[in-house]
């Protein structure tokens, strides 16, 4: 597979999962959202502990009201 | 969320806000796909006029505090949401996107979430990159009413912005 083929083959594949994202119930995409939230501040706990940036406030708020 | 919606229900049935619509973020969420986001952005009209020259959310606050919710002057934490209201009525674009919002059913709960046009409208105000993302993520999944988007910009002034802009959007 030549380098064009690869990213028609890489932007409908975006498409396909994008449009499945965009297909899903409004509770689903609530739960992925949710999903999304926990990921990310587990990414961002990570770059604290590894000497990176602090958990940004609004970040710390989100996590005392969810997890409180 | 949908502890979220009861309140608001509350509220609305307590006499302390009019009329409420989703906005932000979590309003593109609904309306095509999940994006990280925190917020949840509530655009609303109070019950009772304001007539002093600052706005005051004590109504709101003191509501909150019946309820047990905690809260900063940011956010309203109910049910692990952080929840901001916005008060619109000022606001020509953002009332009318309150007045004008689409009805959604989320289980079995309605909620009223701001339409897509009025999203773009207001992301287009606002201007930030973040705002921009969302507009291309619209246009990218081609969920946008042309006719009624240009109708809006036109009365509020943005369809200018909208023409210097669209490349970013459209790629065109």
């Amino acid at each position: 597979m030549n380098s064009e083929q690869s990213i028609i083959e890489l932007r409908r594949s975006k498409n396909a999962s994008r449009a499945y994202l965009r297909s899903l119930p409004l509770e689903e995409k609530i739960a992925r959202l949710v999903d999304l939230q926990e990921r990310y501040y587990e990414m961002l706990v990570l770059r604290a502990a590894n000497g990176g940036r602090p958990i940004p406030e609004k970040w710390r708020k989100w996590h005392t009201a969810r997890h409180s | 969320m949908g502890a979220v919606l009861s309140v608001l229900d509350d509220m609305q049935n307590a006499g302390v806000i009019e009329k409420y619509a989703i906005g932000g973020a979590f309003a593109a969420i609904l309306h095509s796909e999940p994006i990280s986001t925190i917020d949840l952005d509530i655009f609303f009209f109070f019950k009772e006029k304001q007539t002093g020259p600052v706005l005051s959310l004590e109504k709101l606050y003191d509501f909150a505090k019946t309820k047990g919710f905690t809260f900063d002057h940011e956010f309203i934490n109910i049910d692990g949401w952080l929840v901001q209201f916005i008060e619109s009525s000022d606001n020509p674009l953002w009332s009318e996107a309150v007045e004008d919002a689409d009805k959604l059913t989320i289980g079995d709960l309605e909620a009223n979430v701001i339409g897509r046009e009025h999203l773009v409208a207001m992301w287009l105000f606002a201007g930030r990159a973040k705002d921009y993302q969302k507009i291309t993520m619209f246009v990218d999944a081609d969920i946008l009413d042309h006719e009624k988007l240009t109708d809006i910009l036109t009365r509020h002034d943005l369809l200018l912005k909208w023409e210097a802009e669209k490349w970013r959007f459209t790629g065109e």
